[in-house]
């Protein structure tokens, strides 16, 4: 192998002496080369802004704007770590026997909601968050001032 | 004491002697010879004029440079992981020089590790508007499929020669990865695509 590329060297110089006068031609090339871009850009699941309606002594209606881009976000609101029941598209009935139930006795209870985006793990950077107050042990619930 | 001092003699070249005689014999020939002047003539040819082939690569009928053309269809707000775009773009050769294309694209934004650019020469772009929107290239000779980066990486690394007038469609899909982390949400992805006209033998 050596040896044949020994020669085969041998035969490169030879030729390039043989035709000193010969000129590698270089190709035309655009010299201003055409550029296409584009841009892509992530959805963000905005943080919900949350509205609370009094509906009685003993219980509240929560709700948010809906998020349909690119797909309806779902929704889930918790408080003290526990998923509330009852929640219908985009709001919720929060009553003071609820809290209770939940062990939530009393005080100011914060409710967070979350939205996800349907079939990803992605959900709400920031989610909305409300403090509800409690009094007669835990019955009466009112909307924040 | 007398006597006489000789000097020693150089021993003579056999070779010499000869060559001296023919030198002084060229040179006398040479003195004999006058000063010949050649005769000349000039004409003058009406000049035709050369023009010059051109090399021009366009992108969808523009010249892309130095305003980057916009790629529109290949383009996406409210992306989901899991979701791709595709585009075409067509490339046509403008010129009169047969020529290849290659190209390089570059990506910057946050989203760009998280992104897949598929480059297919001769596809054709899907189209899908309905969640998880999922389009895609299909058909053609797929010459690339990777995340792009910024350093520039090659996507085409040569076309077949494109005759002036002809054209070729270049069909691009980008994917975000259905694992991309929860803070890609709200980022962005810019592909830079960059082709390059090579003149071909003819």
């Amino acid at each position: 192998m050596r040896r044949g590329a020994g020669a085969a060297a041998a035969a490169a110089g030879l030729l390039a002496l043989a035709a000193p006068g010969r000129t590698t031609l270089a190709p035309w090339t655009d010299p201003t080369p055409p550029t296409a871009t584009s841009s892509l850009a992530s959805v963000q699941l905005a943080t919900p802004v949350i509205t609370c309606t009094q509906l009685g002594l003993t219980s509240v209606r929560l709700s948010w704007p809906a998020q349909t881009s690119p797909a309806t976000v779902t929704w889930a609101a918790t408080s003290g770590g526990q998923t509330l029941p009852g929640l219908s598209g985009t709001s919720i009935d929060v009553t003071g026997a609820l809290l209770n139930s939940l062990g939530l006795l009393g005080g100011s209870r914060t409710v967070t909601v979350t939205g996800t985006l349907p079939g990803t793990s992605w959900t709400t950077l920031v989610p909305g968050t409300i403090v509800l107050s409690t009094v007669v042990a835990g019955l009466l619930v009112t909307c924040p001032a | 004491m007398t006597g006489r001092h000789v000097a020693s003699r150089p021993a003579r070249s056999g070779v010499w002697r000869p060559g001296v005689v023919a030198l002084v014999g060229a040179l006398g020939l040479v003195g004999g010879l006058g000063t010949q002047a050649y005769w000349t003539d000039q004409a003058t040819v009406a000049g035709q004029t050369v023009t010059s082939g051109s090399l021009d690569l366009l992108v969808d009928g523009q010249q892309g440079n130095p305003s980057t053309y916009t790629w529109t269809s290949l383009s996406m707000t409210d992306m989901a992981p899991g979701e791709s775009k595709a585009g075409t773009v067509t490339l046509s050769n403008g010129g009169t020089t047969p020529f290849t294309v290659s190209a390089t694209a570059t990506a910057s934004g946050n989203l760009d590790p998280h992104v897949t650019a598929r480059v297919v020469l001769a596809g054709s772009a899907t189209t899908d508007s309905t969640y998880p929107r999922q389009e895609t290239c299909t058909g053609g000779t797929q010459t690339f499929n990777d995340t792009l980066g910024n350093s520039g990486k090659t996507v085409i690394s040569s076309t077949s020669t494109m005759a002036a007038g002809a054209t070729l469609v270049v069909c691009v899909s980008l994917t975000l990865a259905t694992n991309a982390p929860n803070s890609m949400q709200g980022k962005s992805y810019t592909p830079v695509f960059t082709f390059t006209a090579t003149q071909a033998a003819s």
